[in-house]
C-alpha cells in the first residue's frame, strides 16, 4: 500500500503489537506473546479521537460557565467558576496558585485539544511537519494529560474537608462533572489515536477510495 | 496451523468493507443533543428579568446580591449601573421563573440592611450575609419589569389585610413614619406616611391599622396625638398627661370612640379624618353642630379664652367661639351699655338632641323660652390658679318675667350678669357704702349719755352699802349671836335625857327584848294556824310515830 512510507513496519509487511511491543508478520491477527489482537492499523482510530475530542471541546465550554465550586461562607454563598477562581486567586495575591490553576485547569486542556487536532489534522492534509514533530507533540500529551485533574481534586479535597454548616461549607457544582468528562475524554481520544498514523503518508481521496476498496 | 492462519489474515480485503463513518461519532451527536436540550431547558425556564431604580446601591454587588421574598431566594442582581441622569442607580436583577406572575406594577423592592432606630433593630442577618434585596408583590393587575425600588422597607407590607386611613393635622405634632397607632395603649398599626401640604399648612398622615383592629374604627372614631407628655393649664384646672414610654419616646396616634357617642357603621377610608393634638382636645374641639349667640359681658373678659367652655350649672353645654373686640360698634351712648360681645356657640349633641340641623333650631327656641325665664350668661371663675374663666348659663329672678332674646348685630343675644367675682365685688362695696351711710356720731352721743346715768346709779349703790354697814355696827345686831348660842345649849340638854345612860332608853330596851321572846313562843301556833286554819275550833289529828317493825316470829 502506497500509503505507508518506505521505513515503516507496514510498509515492509510487518505488524507490531500496541501491548507489548514484539513484530510479527502482518499476516498474524494475534500476538504470539501475548495473545492481544494485532493490527497493522487500530480501525477508526481518527473517526474516534476526532469524536471524543468534539464531545470534549463542547464539554469544556459547560465546564468554564457552570460553577466549580460553591462556597457558603457566613450564609453568604459564592460561585466560584474556573476562571473565576483564578481570577480570584490572582487578586488576592496568590499568583504562583493561580498559576498552577490555570497551566492545569484552562492551558492544559486546551493544549491537549490543539495538539490532537492538530496530528489528526496532519494524518489527513499534505503539508505537515516532519514524523519526528510529530512524535514529540503525540509523546507531549501523553505527558501532561495527567495534570488536568489538579482542579477535580482541589474540588474533591475541599468538599471532603470543608463542611461546617453554614458557617462555612463547600459543594461541588456542575462544572466539575463537565470538567471532569472533559479531561476523561481527552485521556480517552488520547488513548484512541494509533500513533502510528503519525509516520503515514496523509491520506488523499485516492488512497481512501483504494484503501476501502 | 500458522498457514490457516495465515490464508485466513491474507485476503483482508475481502471481509466487508467498514462503514466509512464510525459509530463512536455518536457521543458527540448525544452530547450535543444533551447540551442543546440544556442550553433550550435554561432560556425556557429563564426568568424574568426586572429593572429597578435605586438612590444608591449601597450594600448591592452584581452576581452576588440575592433577591429574596419571604426569606426565599428567588433571583440575584445580575448588573449594578449608574442611571441616565447619572443620579441614581440602576439594578438589573435576573428572577426565577416561579415569580414572573408576582411581578405586578405595584410591586416593592427595597434593600435590607442592618438598621438601628427608635422601632428596633432590623436586618441583624444581613450583617453577615451581606444585604439583599426583598420583593413583596403588589396587588395590581398589570404586570411590570421596572420598578422604583424603596429606600426604606415598607412599614406594612403590602397584601396584609387592614385599612388605611388619612389623617389631616393643623399642627406639628411630629409623627414618625413607623410609629405606632394604638387602641386603648394596644399597638394595631402603623403610621406609613407623612407629608406636609405646602398650600393648606396642613400635615398629613397616612395609618395603617391592620385586620382584625380594623373593625375598632367606626365613623365616630376620633384620632388623636398621644406623643409625649401634654400638659395644659386652662379653666378645668392643670393637666399633665403622661402616656406610656414608648409613646414618649417615639409618639404615635390613637383612637377611640367618645363614650357619649354611639359606635357608628363602618369607618370611610376615603374621608379625611382629623387628627387632635390630645385627648382632651377630642371631646373640646370635636365637631358639632353648632349654634352660635352673642352675649354682651360687663365684667372684664380678662382671662376668658377662645374655646373655653359654656356651661349650664356645670353642665358642658357650648364653647366660646370668639371675644369680639369691637367696641366702636356698641349699641347705644350709655357708659354701661359699652359692653363686650362674646360669641359663644351651643351646641345640642352635648344637652341629648341629636347631632343634627333640626335640633339647632329647636335649641333657638328652647333658648328663647328659656331666657324669658330668666336664663342669664355670667362669667365665672374657672380656676383660681390660672384666672381662666368660663361662661356659665343658670336662672336668676325666676319670679320676675323676662324679655327674652335680643338682637344685636343680627345676632341672638342672650343676657348677662355680672359674673359672681364681680358680683361679691360689688356686695362689698354696698357693705361699705352701708358702713359709711350709717349715723355713728348720735350713737355715741347717746352711749355717752347712758354711761353717764350709769354713773348716777353707782353713786346711789354705795350710799345704801354704806347704810348696811352702820346697821350691822349697831350693839343689838351684835348681840344676836349670844342669844342663839344659849338656844342651842338648852336643845342639847333635852337630848341628853334620851342617851344611853338615861332610864328612859333601858326601859325601852327591855320592852323590846320581851316582845321579841313573847314572838318566839307565838311562832309555832301562828305555823299551826297557817297549814290548818281551822284547828282553832277542831282538834289537830296528831300523826302516830312510825315504828320499826321486825321480823315475825311465825
Amino acid at each position: 500500500m502506497p500509503r505507508y512510507s518506505a521505513g515503516s513496519a507496514a510498509a515492509n509487511g510487518l505488524v507490531n503489537c500496541t501491548e507489548c511491543g514484539l513484530v510479527s508478520d502482518n499476516t498474524v491477527l494475534i500476538c504470539p506473546r501475548c495473545n492481544a489482537k494485532l493490527s497493522v492499523r487500530r480501525t477508526y482510530s481518527l473517526q474516534i479521537t476526532l469524536a471524543l475530542l468534539s464531545t470534549a471541546l463542547l464539554l469544556f465550554i459547560p465546564a468554564n460557565l457552570l460553577p466549580m465550586m460553591i462556597t457558603e461562607k457566613l450564609g453568604q454563598v459564592e460561585y466560584n467558576t474556573i476562571l473565576g477562581g483564578i481570577i480570584l486567586l490572582w487578586k488576592e495575591g496568590s499568583e504562583p496558585i493561580a498559576a498552577v490553576v490555570f497551566i492545569a485547569s484552562v492551558l492544559v486542556p486546551i493544549l491537549k485539544f490543539i495538539i490532537l487536532f492538530y496530528l489528526c489534522v496532519c494524518s489527513m492534509s499534505r503539508d505537515a511537519i516532519s514524523a519526528k514533530a510529530r512524535g514529540h507533540l503525540y509523546r507531549l500529551t501523553e505527558l501532561i494529560g495527567r495534570w488536568s485533574m489538579v482542579d477535580i481534586f482541589v474540588v474533591a479535597v475541599l468538599v471532603a474537608l470543608i463542611q461546617l454548616d453554614h458557617l462555612l461549607n463547600v459543594q461541588p457544582g456542575t462544572g466539575t462533572i463537565a470538567f471532569a468528562a472533559v479531561v476523561v475524554l481527552t485521556m480517552f481520544a488520547a488513548n484512541a489515536f494509533d500513533p502510528r498514523i503519525l509516520w503515514d503518508k496523509p491520506l488523499t481521496r485516492e488512497d481512501q477510495d483504494s484503501a476501502r476498496n | 496451523m500458522q498457514e490457516t492462519n495465515q490464508s485466513i489474515t491474507s485476503q483482508p480485503s475481502d471481509i466487508s468493507p467498514h462503514n466509512k463513518v464510525s459509530k463512536v461519532w455518536l457521543i458527540p451527536m448525544l452530547a450535543l443533543v444533551i447540551s442543546c436540550w440544556m442550553v433550550a431547558d435554561t432560556y425556557l425556564n429563564k426568568g424574568p428579568e426586572v429593572v429597578i431604580s435605586f438612590a444608591n446601591a449601597e450594600g448591592l454587588e452584581a452576581g452576588k446580591t440575592r433577591v429574596k421574598t419571604l426569606n426565599v431566594d428567588i433571583g440575584y442582581v445580575s448588573r449594578v449601573q449608574l442611571n441616565e441622569s447619572r443620579d441614581g442607580v440602576v439594578v438589573h436583577a435576573t428572577l426565577d421563573k416561579q415569580v414572573s406572575e408576582m411581578l405586578t406594577e405595584n410591586a416593592q423592592f427595597w434593600v435590607v440592611k442592618p438598621k438601628i432606630g427608635s422601632g428596633g433593630i432590623s436586618g441583624l442577618g444581613t450583617l453577615t450575609s451581606g444585604s439583599y434585596i426583598e420583593f413583596v408583590t403588589g396587588d395590581s393587575a398589570r404586570a411590570s419589569l421596572v420598578f422604583q425600588g424603596l429606600e426604606e422597607a415598607p412599614i406594612t407590607a403590602k397584601g396584609i389585610a387592614g385599612v388605611r386611613l388619612n389623617l389631616v393635622s393643623e399642627q406639628g405634632d411630629s409623627l414618625n413614619i413607623g410609629e405606632p397607632v394604638l387602641y386603648r395603649g394596644f399597638e394595631v398599626g402603623r403610621v406609613e406616611r407623612s407629608d406636609f401640604n405646602i398650600a393648606k399648612r396642613e400635615v398629613h398622615y397616612q395609618i395603617f391599622v391592620r385586620s382584625p383592629y380594623s373593625e375598632l374604627l367606626t365613623e365616630n372614631t376620633y384620632f388623636w396625638n398621644s406623643s409625649g407628655i401634654d400638659f395644659s393649664a386652662n379653666a378645668q384646672g392643670i393637666n399633665v398627661n403622661v402616656g406610656s414610654i414608648e409613646s414618649i419616646i417615639r409618639g404615635g396616634v390613637a383612637f377611640d370612640v367618645p363614650i357619649d357617642l354611639p359606635l357608628g357603621d363602618a369607618i370611610r377610608d376615603d374621608k379625611l379624618h382629623t387628627l387632635y393634638p390630645d385627648k382632651n382636645s377630642v371631646y373640646e374641639q370635636r365637631q358639632y353642630a353648632s349654634k352660635e349667640f352673642t352675649v354682651l359681658f360687663e365684667d372684664s373678659v380678662r382671662g376668658l379664652q377662645q374655646g373655653a367652655p359654656v356651661e349650664y350649672r356645670g353642665i358642658r353645654v357650648g364653647t366660646v367661639k370668639n371675644i369680639v373686640s369691637v367696641l366702636g360698634a356698641q349699641d347705644g351712648d350709655d357708659a354701661t351699655q359699652r359692653r363686650i360681645p362674646v360669641v359663644i356657640s351651643i351646641e345640642p349633641a352635648r344637652i341629648g338632641l341629636t347631632n343634627e340641623q333640626a335640633s339647632l333650631d329647636r335649641i333657638s327656641h328652647l333658648l328663647e323660652k328659656w331666657t324669658k325665664q330668666g336664663l342669664k350668661a355670667s362669667l365665672k371663675s374657672g380656676s383660681l390658679l390660672t384666672g381662666s374663666l368660663f361662661v356659665d348659663l343658670d336662672y336668676y329672678d325666676v319670679t320676675v318675667a323676662h324679655v327674652g332674646l335680643k338682637r344685636f348685630n343680627g345676632e341672638d343675644v342672650i343676657p348677662s350678669v355680672s359674673g359672681s367675682l364681680a358680683q361679691i365685688e360689688q356686695k362689698v362695696f354696698a357693705i361699705l357704702d352701708k358702713f359709711e351711710q350709717m349715723p355713728i356720731n348720735i350713737t355715741i352721743d347717746s352711749i355717752n349719755t347712758m354711761l353717764d346715768s350709769a354713773n348716777t346709779t353707782m353713786t346711789e349703790l354705795n350710799q345704801a352699802i354704806g347704810q348696811v354697814k352702820k346697821l350691822l355696827s349697831q350693839s343689838q345686831t351684835q348681840a344676836i349671836p349670844t342669844h342663839l348660842n344659849q338656844a342651842l345649849e338648852e336643845l342639847s340638854n333635852t337630848l341628853k335625857g334620851f342617851n344611853q345612860q338615861a332610864p328612859v332608853y333601858n326601859e325601852l330596851e327591855q320592852t323590846l327584848v320581851d316582845f321579841q321572846q313573847l314572838m318566839r313562843e307565838a311562832q309555832p301556833f301562828i305555823k299551826e294556824l297557817n297549814n290548818k286554819p281551822n284547828s282553832l275550833i277542831f282538834e289537830s289529828k296528831v300523826e302516830m310515830d312510825i315504828e320499826p317493825k321486825g321480823k315475825s316470829n311465825e
